[in-house]
């Protein structure tokens, strides 16, 4: 009869398993993006985000981005005004343009986009010198109109956001890279991911 | 008599096993699945990061360098590694980065010791300086190690690549002549002097 | 042996004194000391306040520091000395902030905000940068300094030296210097302020 104990071992390994698997719960997955909202180039993407304010409340923005265009990038934001972008050997730099309709009032800062290329790489959209070019991080709203922050103050100077507008985000690739999909995002686990037509 | 002080023994005994394994299982704090991985390499060997991969492409040093125009001048040496880092799969900056040697000491960004690295797009080659201020007789056993995430070591791939200096260098390194950081770069255009420093021309203008 | 059994109060207490004065020995003589335990030294004299080894040997009040002038109405005192850690890994700026003050009344922050508790600056006296924190096995000439009142700089500096312990962090486990306790204290003289404060530069 005694034997029979020898049963509760794989049981045993198996709760050990996972009650160590509750690290990836508490650590790893809940910042991975993986609540994705897919579309198309072309056509406009409807896209739920949820973010947590100031007093731990669940907000939710919602609004419609249509992914216009990925083309190559001429220029750059210089010191007083745009500058033609100088090549720099192994990089590339696309524009990424989005149209995005979305109430005047829905906080849209911190916004993250990246690029993922036909081979599954990911270049995310990040401020960074690229030769004498400085690139800016991406934004999601125009130049000097902008919402609220999401402290509920505005940026002094700013006009108001229009309801409907367009935006280009810059990435830095190599020069190997084949625009497949872009990828929207403020906070995991919400992106939105639209793919890029041929 | 016998049987008590045969039962006792081997209680002691039991007892002394129990606090001897109690004191070589990992603790609660410990947490050895946490440990960052550590990759070896040495000086031009490209070493995997799991999101991209890090060469060690010079090391220098020197008792000054020059960073935003000003001198760092050092009581002990300036160990300089020039390195680059190319992501494989997503953007990665390295952040961390120390000096060790075999003695347990430990060197860390922390003072006038500084990396100057930006992120590494996939497949876009970062070209990266630390600088870090050590005593001349580390040396001989000096290793640098360079990870990812600076804030948080655990569960990532850490590089550890040995510097092979000798004491030779460390004699060679105090009357060297002070080092101009150069600015982080990517891509894979020549360095050139495009250094963090104002224009050494004289006549003003900035280089 | 037999007195000691005849006399076992007597062994007793002469046990005790002995065990006394070797404890004593060992955890650092009968220096003279301060209420709150930290040790007189004279100046220029090296002190072990964990994880640092400090000599401070003399202050001076000024009114620029490596051509920078004190804001209008202050002005700085700069004591020169050694440091070196003795930790084996690089310590921060915090333990080193905090190992180091003086009575000084009036005094500013970095920030030029009043402090309660005089906070130091440290400064490499070979090229004028700050060091905010070291690592081991340097030995840096430094310039401790602070930022008072004009009127209120005084003519001799007690500076109060302390000392940390490593332990981990109560927050997050984290190996590091805390608890900082007063372990030795100094008198300097304060070599007086210029007589005129110099004209700013660049009027």
């Amino acid at each position: 009869m005694r034997w029979r104990w020898l049963l509760v071992l794989p049981v045993a390994l198996a709760l050990v398993l996972v009650a160590t698997a509750s690290r990836l719960q508490v650590f790893w997955w809940p910042e991975q993006l993986h609540d994705v909202t897919t579309g198309s180039q072309g056509a406009p993407l409807e896209v739920s985000d949820a973010w947590e304010d100031a007093e731990g409340h669940e907000q939710r923005r919602d609004l419609t981005v249509t992914l216009l265009e990925v083309v190559p990038a001429t220029q750059v934001e210089g010191f007083s005004g745009p500058e033609p972008l100088v090549p720099v050997a192994g990089s590339a730099v696309w524009e990424v343009r989005l149209r995005l309709e979305v109430d005047p009032e829905v906080p849209l800062g911190g916004c993250e986009v990246s690029l993922v290329d036909t081979r599954g790489r990911e270049a995310a959209a990040a401020g960074m010198m690229l030769g004498e070019s400085s690139v800016p991080g991406p934004t999601c709203e125009p130049e000097g109109r902008t919402g609220p922050q999401y402290d509920g103050s505005r940026l002094e100077g700013d006009r108001p956001r229009p309801p409907t507008y367009a935006v280009s985000v810059l990435v830095v690739t190599d020069d190997d890279a084949v625009p497949d999909r872009v990828r929207l995002w403020w906070e995991a686990p919400d992106v939105a991911e639209i793919s890029v037509r041929d | 008599m016998g049987r008590g002080l045969t039962t006792g023994l081997v209680g002691l005994g039991l007892l002394a096993t129990g606090s001897l394994l109690q004191g070589w299982l990992p603790d609660d704090d410990a947490d050895p699945g946490a440990e960052p991985h550590v990759r070896s390499g040495g000086v031009g060997d490209r070493i995997d990061l799991r999101t991209a991969t890090v060469t060690v492409d010079e090391v220098l040093g020197t008792t000054r360098v020059e960073q935003y125009g000003s001198e760092l001048v050092s009581p002990g040496l300036w160990v300089v590694v020039r390195y680059t880092v190319v992501a494989t799969e997503e953007n990665t900056p390295i952040t961390f980065a120390e000096l060790g040697d075999a003695d347990g000491r430990v060197w860390g960004l922390v003072g006038r010791n500084a990396n100057a690295c930006t992120e590494s797009p996939p497949g876009l080659a970062a070209h990266c300086t630390v600088f870090v201020e050590v005593p001349p007789d580390a040396l001989p056993t000096l290793q640098l190690r360079l990870a990812r995430l600076s804030r948080d070591t655990r569960f990532d791939a850490m590089a550890e690549i040995d510097l092979g200096l000798t004491r030779a260098d460390a004699e060679a390194f105090a009357t060297a002549p002070a080092y101009a950081v150069p600015a982080p770069s990517l891509g894979d255009d020549d360095l050139g002097d495009d250094d963090l420093g104002d224009d050494d021309l004289g006549d003003g203008e900035a280089s | 042996m037999a007195i000691a059994r005849r006399h076992p109060w007597l062994t007793a207490t002469t046990l005790a004194l002995a065990v006394a004065l070797l404890l004593t020995t060992v955890l650092g003589g009968w220096a003279r000391s301060t209420p709150d335990g930290a040790v007189s030294v004279a100046p220029g004299t090296a002190v072990d306040a964990m994880p640092f080894r400090v000599r401070l040997d003399e202050a001076a009040a000024g009114f620029t520091l490596d051509g920078r002038d004190a804001e209008p109405g202050q002005a700085f005192i700069v004591v020169t000395g050694q440091i070196e850690s003795m930790a084996p890994e690089s310590v921060t700026s915090t333990p080193l902030t905090d190992a180091i003050t003086a009575d000084l009344s009036s005094s500013y922050d970095q920030f030029g905000s009043p402090t309660e508790v005089p906070e130091p600056g440290v400064r490499v006296a070979a090229d004028g940068s700050s060091l905010l924190g070291l690592g081991p096995g340097l030995l840096y000439d430094v310039q401790v300094t602070f930022v008072v009142d004009e009127d209120s700089v005084p003519d001799r500096l007690t500076v109060t030296l302390l000392e940390h312990t490593r332990r981990a962090s109560a927050l997050d486990g984290d190996l590091g210097w805390y608890d900082a306790a007063p372990v030795a204290r100094l008198t300097l003289d304060v070599a007086p302020l210029p007589a005129v404060r110099p004209e700013p530069e660049g009027f």
